[in-house]
């Protein structure tokens, strides 16, 4: 077999792989990720990616006062913890989940509209593998009541 | 820095590639990633994993979903109206991808805005038109004749109807970023958005006094037209692109001219009982009648380019 014609099958195989995988994240996102967000409505964003670890995603977002959020991430079940922190436009942390035993939902509100960027991270715990899988991001709104 | 765009979520096709591969590499021995190597056997993050975060990261840029920008307005006591909708019959307009997806946006930003105000039938002729652009763009499976009868079915039921609106609008949304055609996606996330904010703008009836929890929620919109420009910037190359992104920097030129001053320090409270986390802080806002009035020319001028 020629080079040319390996290269051409191989980058066939890769396409179909790239599909594939994001296809499974779409998947992933409704059916592992959605329901945690319980009774907050899910604002209609798709966010998702395989990331192995050490890999990260960084988020920007306006919230606005007067909403309450829900922020859930959610990973492949094979992955270690997500550790994510979220940052004001002042660069300061305002919240680390890594102080709380890594949990994966964070409900929040401002009385101010801001921008705040949501870093997230793939950790390593594993010893020889390097493990990847979907990794999705979701951001739910509260309900209104009248 | 490998730079990953979304409103949702991109892949470049290299990149894509690097992605999967490393999916499908997972059996790979850690030492043949040398920079991963210098990590290895530390649990959580620390300051080593934070650089090579800073350096590897992908970046999402999120923006006021229409769902969200329709409960914005309806949370600031805005009313109702009909008239500011763009009219169904405009769908005949749309032949090109770019229009396509700008007004499956505006659609969507309309369908959401009629969900939220309980206008059902409004909703099931917008949620069809929002299938005729999906259909129109080859988004399969996003929009189908179950999801209007769901809605049909559901039509006193806010809740399912909003839950309705949210998962068609991921689903669009996932499938052109996912299938190598992120700047459609951008597109229909800066249509949905340049309704909302014309919807709001009209709904002020043009004045600053009237209802200033929906003029704060237009200054605002100052912030997230930064996300709108940082995401197009991705795709400026493609020309269908490049003439909205121009349009959005008109209006950031006027947007510059409306102040938003932080007055406080920031206090992060957490509610122990409920878990809830409140990010305490004040600011003001400030915007001219004569700004004000650009504002409102302008987005007018956009958006009525948009659906003609």
């Amino acid at each position: 077999m020629s080079r040319a014609y390996k290269a051409i099958i191989s980058t066939v195989i890769a396409i179909l792989l790239v599909a594939k995988v994001n296809g499974q994240c779409v998947a992933f996102a409704k059916e592992s990720c959605k329901s945690k967000l319980e009774t907050y409505v899910h604002d209609g964003n798709y966010h998702a990616a395989t990331l192995s670890e050490g890999e990260g995603v960084e988020l920007h977002k306006t919230f606005f006062e007067g909403q309450d959020y829900r922020l859930v991430i959610c990973k492949a079940e094979k992955l270690p913890n997500i550790y994510f922190k979220v940052i004001n436009e002042l660069g300061r942390v305002v919240y680390d989940n890594s102080k709380e035993n890594y949990k994966a939902i964070w409900d929040f509100n401002t009385s101010k509209t801001q921008e705040l960027t949501v870093q997230i991270m793939v950790t390593e715990d594993s010893e020889k593998q390097v493990l990847s899988g979907c990794v999705a991001v979701m951001f739910g709104i509260k309900k209104m009541t009248d | 820095m490998k730079r990953f765009i979304t409103n949702s979520f991109y892949f470049i096709a290299l990149a894509g590639l690097a992605l999967s591969f490393n999916a499908c590499v997972s059996g790979n021995q850690k030492q043949q990633k040398s920079v991963e190597e210098n990590i290895v056997g530390t649990a959580g993050p620390n300051d080593e994993m934070m650089e090579e975060f800073a350096k590897s990261k992908l970046i999402f840029y999120s923006l006021p979903s229409p769902l969200e920008t329709a409960m914005l307005i309806k949370r600031s006591g805005a009313s109702f109206n009909e008239e500011l909708l763009n009219p169904l019959e405009n769908i005949d307009k749309y032949t090109t991808n770019k229009k396509m997806a700008l007004n499956l946006g505006v659609y969507s930003a309309d369908l959401s805005y009629t969900s939220l105000f309980d206008q059902t039938q409004s909703s099931i002729k917008y949620m069809a038109n929002a299938k005729r652009l999906a259909d129109g763009l080859g988004i399969l499976d996003a929009i189908d004749e179950s999801t209007i009868h769901q809605l049909e079915e559901n039509m006193n039921n806010r809740d399912v109807i909003l839950d309705i609106i949210s998962e068609t609008f991921m689903s669009s949304n996932a499938y052109l970023t996912e299938n190598n055609r992120p700047a459609l996606a951008a597109m229909v996330l800066v249509g949905g958005w340049v309704e909302g904010l014309y919807l709001a703008t009209k709904l002020s009836n043009g004045s600053l006094e009237n209802n200033k929890k929906l003029i704060d929620r237009i200054i605002y919109q100052k912030l997230s037209l930064i996300t709108v420009i940082n995401l197009l910037e991705e795709y400026k190359e493609e020309e269908d692109v490049a003439s909205v992104l121009a349009q959005m920097n008109q209006l950031q030129v006027i947007f510059e001219q409306v102040k938003i001053v932080n007055t406080s320090k920031v206090e992060v409270e957490t509610d122990a009982e409920n878990k809830t986390t409140t990010l305490k802080a004040d600011s003001e806002t400030h915007i001219s009648k004569d700004v004000f009035e650009k504002l409102l020319n302008k987005v007018d001028e956009i958006r009525t380019e948009f659906i003609s």
